[in-house]
């Protein structure tokens, strides 16, 4: 009896759902180095949730409070300025986005909504403190990952948006920058 | 007042015929202590002597009534004592409660909670055992004391003066020890208090010790501390040896001096074996009451050291009049509010306000605005009495307001702060709270009505919050009788209109598929037991067992338990003290050692081996298990497909419930049957079962599941989704308010822990506004909440209270201030402007330029 037991998962075709999200966690950019046994309580404790066109993902003004990875699906980042909405991004399956929630309190400055059905893997504030806590040696790499991460989305941002202007905005033409 | 009372005070104040009663029964039972000495002398002088039995029985018998007679006075005195001690605390607490609560603002600012906490609590009740036997003891021994001292003298006058002489050194010796150890006790008190400040304060700011790692800060706090607890302690034990060290030894010098003075007297002829013997016991029982005194001495400089602190703490004047002066009637104001060079100093040198003046109408709004330190929010606390100015006048109507109590200032004025407190309880007891004060005070004669409190809610905005509590909540039986109906009336319309916008966001339950929301449990019997909401009574009944055995689940629910152990226990082995890394699995956290007992034997035995309370914790757990909400595990979609088809038989065959009448619409026929099977169920003593039929209440599912008639997937979609399509149609039914009654009692947890800041704000708000006060100051009070929370409630304040409440706000958001009639400016304690906003903005000062930038950077937002 026993020993059907612990032959038992592995002999099962049904996928299991906590390891389906370890490997896409393992695959991100954020957690790509981490070890096994941290990945495995961040897909432990992340939240699996399917959104429709038509859904908020995230809404700008709101508390911001979880770290977003499409899975799959398309959704694009917007800002509204002056009463105005713009796009600030496409997104495209396997990205991160809302990152800077996993370390910090603050109101979304932007909103992003799917274009087609989207599957996102969410991970809240809380479970990445409470994990990190447990393993203070891995926070200094993980936040700079973060913030690595940051600093690419704002050059690429600016490229979409520097893309968008019309030239008349440029400074000395096309050759310096 | 109660702090400057000397702890004698309450001894010769309270409960003083008690006290004499019990020294009257200390006095009685003296005689029942020198008697069996008495009878001990005869024992031996005449029974033994004579060689008389008959006496020997008589003295014996004699002996022993007295000696039990003494003990079971002594066990009476000993809790009359106690008891006495006990009632004395009640006074004192309650005193000391009543004086605490009415201590100005400051004290509470400069006194940590974990001083006044350990005061009000574990000190005093060390001062309530003192208290019993403060009169009695003292005297009760002293007179012992000479009794068996005269006896000793009756026997034999030069032996007797010869013992007494020992005690005086023991005068001198004991209490210069005693003087050392209570300066040392002291200082122990001292430092306790000291460290439970320290951790009281380290724990209260975990996550900043946590965030900034400042653990070996922390520790090196509390480490100078430890130590010093350390070397206190150390010489306290070394007093305290000593001191029985001197004890016993003048014990032992008395007998020494007796056998040898006594045995010289004894060999002459001079004294008798019996009274030699008697004199002995004498001398033992003389030491009795001695160390008795001793005894008291130390409780008694124990008592005092802790009670002069407690008294210390809170030695402080009350605010002044908190109570309306007997014979005057309590105070209505209109108010109007009247300032002239008020000014506010905390000390010396700080001055917080300077030179205030300003004239309000009743009925008028004022909005104070003003950087962050500039005065506005100290001036309102001034207006609520909450602070005390110390220069210029400050009248509401035309009274002073230091010379109102706080009952008038209460019946008065409601304040509303940025932070407000919640407190523990159900959300309905948070909203009136204020009135429940003033109905305490006999002030009011009734809280107010249902729908008042209902209305209020709606008003600041509460509503769909309530709303949201109301639909989580598992109701009462009773309120189920009276709601039934209606509520399977909703889910009709659930069911008939709602049922496609739903899809995705609410699983409902559907007797042909798994239930991925629903526990394992659940899933098979496709139903609830009333009064199992944890699976032990389905585990207890020996049906539902066999039935597992037939239909083939047993064996694989063990191994989904064994599994959903396994991967926990080994998953969350370091973290299992964390509640929160529970939330991926069935797993209680309190549970995890047995599970990780059971799943370490089975790797090394068959199931078979396991006891049955082993094998009944495997199956909980599988019964537990919810597919869709515990991570921790995914079940194999082979027993998926088993349990759909088990449950069927289920209800069949243990249940004889026909599910295909419950999906066919032909309910009535179903209800005939499930009461009479209620019936049977009623007869046999037993849990009735009801099962996932549309026509059927569900007793132990909350009133959103029975009115969905299935499992919230999704919360935050129910919440906006269910907000704006259900609601209308509940409202139609005229349900709502039933609803917002029922999620009125939910419980908002320690200080308000369930809530978030927002909701808080609301309830404080309330709470201020259904007391209905002629004044109402706004501290910031809708800085938390979200923009269109905020204007609903200033448009509220605008509407409502204009003409009939003043309200004094201090404003943060410059947008807000246009509905006010009063607007003032302060900087750095002074009123820089005063005026109407439309001439202040017409003048172009300092509003203007606020207005405009704040403007300004809006638009950049």
């Amino acid at each position: 009896m026993s020993s059907s037991m612990k032959a038992e998962s592995p002999k099962e075709k049904t996928k299991c759902k906590l390891s389906s999200d370890l490997e896409i966690l393992r695959q991100s950019p954020v957690f790509s180095g981490a070890d096994s046994e941290v990945l495995k309580l961040f897909a432990y404790l992340a939240e699996r949730k399917k959104y429709k066109v038509g859904d908020q993902i995230i809404t700008e003004g709101k508390d911001a409070g979880k770290a977003y990875y499409l899975i799959s699906g398309t959704a694009e980042v917007t800002t509204t300025h002056r009463g105005k909405e713009f796009i600030l991004q496409q997104l495209q399956p396997q990205i991160f986005f809302g990152e800077l929630a996993l370390l910090a309190q603050f109101k979304w400055f932007f909103s992003v909504h799917p274009t087609e059905e989207c599957e996102i893997l969410e991970i809240s504030r809380e479970s990445f403190q409470k994990i990190l806590d447990k393993f203070p040696s891995k926070r200094e790499k993980l936040i700079e990952k973060i913030i690595q991460l940051r600093i690419q989305r704002l050059s690429e941002q600016t490229e979409f948006m520097l893309d968008a202007m019309p030239d008349s905005y440029t400074l000395r033409g096309a050759t310096s920058i | 007042m109660i702090t400057k009372k000397p702890l004698f005070y309450w001894v010769f104040h309270k409960y003083r015929g008690l006290q004499l009663f019990l020294l009257f029964l200390i006095v009685v039972s003296l005689f029942f202590k020198v008697y069996p000495l008495e009878m001990q002398r005869k024992i031996i002088n005449i029974a033994i002597n004579l060689k008389k039995l008959d006496l020997l029985y008589l003295y014996c018998g004699l002996y022993m009534g007295a000696v039990l007679i003494a003990g079971l006075m002594k066990y009476y005195t000993n809790v009359l004592q106690a008891i006495i001690g006990e009632k004395i605390l009640i006074h004192m607490r309650r005193q000391l409660y009543t004086h605490v609560l009415k201590l100005p603002l400051q004290f509470f600012h400069r006194t940590q909670a974990g001083i006044i906490i350990s005061a009000m609590t574990s000190e005093l009740n060390a001062i309530g055992q003192f208290l019993g036997g403060a009169l009695a003891i003292p005297i009760a021994s002293f007179l012992t004391f000479f009794t068996f001292l005269g006896f000793m003298i009756y026997l034999n006058p030069v032996l007797g003066i010869v013992t007494i002489f020992i005690y005086p050194f023991e005068f001198i010796v004991i209490p210069l020890l005693q003087k050392r150890y209570n300066i040392q006790n002291r200082k122990r008190v001292h430092t306790t208090r000291a460290m439970a400040n320290l951790v009281n304060e380290s724990v209260s700011g975990i996550h900043e010790v946590q965030s900034n790692s400042s653990f070996q800060l922390e520790q090196g706090k509390l480490d100078v501390f430890i130590k010093k607890l350390y070397k206190t302690m150390r010489k306290l034990f070394i007093l305290k040896y000593g001191i029985k060290f001197s004890n016993n030894f003048f014990q032992s010098l008395g007998p020494f001096l007796l056998f040898l003075l006594g045995g010289y007297l004894a060999i002459h002829g001079q004294f008798t074996i019996g009274a030699l013997v008697a004199f002995l016991s004498a001398y033992e029982k003389v030491y009795d009451p001695w160390k008795e005194l001793i005894e008291y001495y130390q409780m008694y400089q124990d008592a005092q050291v802790r009670y002069k602190q407690i008294m210390e703490t809170f030695d402080m004047p009350e605010e002044l009049l908190i109570d309306i002066p007997a014979g005057e009637k309590p105070i209505t104001l209109q108010g109007k509010i009247e300032a002239k060079d008020v000014g506010f100093q905390i000390n010396e040198n700080v001055r917080l306000l300077e030179e205030v003046s300003f004239e309000l109408e009743a009925g008028k709004h004022l909005a104070l605005i003003g950087f962050s330190g500039s005065g506005k929010s100290t001036l309102s606390h001034l207006i609520s009495q909450l602070l005390s100015y110390s220069e210029g006048t400050l009248r509401i109507d035309d009274h002073d307001i230091g010379s109102l109590s706080k009952l008038d200032i209460a019946r008065n004025i409601s304040t509303v702060s940025q932070h407000p407190f919640i407190f523990t309880g159900t959300v309905n007891d948070n909203l009136l709270y204020a009135c429940e004060a003033l109905k305490t005070a006999g002030n009011i004669k009734e809280l107010p009505k249902r729908d008042e409190v209902i209305s209020m809610v709606r008003e600041v905005g509460l509503e769909a919050d309530v709303i949201r509590w109301g639909f989580r909540s598992i109701l009462p039986s009773e309120k189920v009788d009276q709601l039934a109906d209606k509520i399977l009336s909703m889910r009709r319309i659930v069911n008939e209109t709602l049922r496609s916008d739903f899809k995705g966001v609410v699983e409902f339950y559907d007797a042909e598929a798994f239930l991925e929301y629903s526990t394992i449990g659940q899933n098979i019997i496709f139903g609830e037991y009333t009064d199992d909401d944890d699976n032990s009574y389905l585990i207890s009944k020996q049906e539902f067992r066999s039935f597992l055995k037939n239909a083939e689940l047993e064996i694989p629910l063990f191994e989904l338990g064994y599994n959903l152990a396994d991967t926990t226990v080994s998953l969350l082995q370091d973290m299992h003290e964390d509640e929160f890394f529970f939330q991926g699995s069935p797993m209680e956290p309190d549970e995890f050692d047995d599970y990780a007992k059971i799943t370490k034997k089975l790797k090394k035995v068959d199931i078979d081996s396991l006891k049955n309370s082993e094998k009944d914790a495997l199956l909980e757990l599988a019964l537990r298990y919810i597919a869709g909400k515990h991570k921790i595990y995914t079940i194999p979609d082979s027993l998926r497909q088993t349990i759909v088809d088990a449950r069927h038989k289920f209800l069949n065959d243990v249940e004889h419930v026909n599910i295909e009448q419950c999906k066919d619409g032909t309910i009535q026929q179903h209800i005939v049957s499930l009461d009479q099977l209620n019936k049977t169920a009623a007869q046999q003593n037993d849990s009735s079962f009801t099962p996932f039929c549309t026509s059927q209440y569900l007793h132990n599912h909350t009133l959103l599941d029975n009115v969905l008639f299935g499992t919230v997937i999704d919360r935050e979609a129910i919440r906006t989704q269910l907000g704006e399509l259900a609601l209308n149609h509940f409202s139609e039914q005229g349900l709502l308010d039933e609803i917002i009654e029922i999620g009125l009692d939910f419980h908002v947890g320690s200080k308000g822990d369930n809530l978030s800041g927002g909701q808080k704000q609301k309830i404080a708000l309330a709470r201020a506004l259904l007391k209905q006060t002629p004044l109402l100051i706004l501290d910031e009070a809708t800085a938390s909440l979200d923009n269109s929370s905020q204007t609903r409630i200033q448009r509220y304040i605008d509407s409502k209270l204009k003409g009939n409440t003043t309200v004094i706000a201090v404003v943060h958001r410059l947008d807000m201030i246009s509905g006010y009639d009063h607007i003032i400016v302060m900087k750095a304690g002074k009123i820089v402007e005063s005026g109407t906003y439309d001439n202040l903005l017409q003048e172009r000062g300092v509003l203007y330029e606020l207005v405009n930038e704040s403007r300004e950077s809006e638009r950049k937002d």
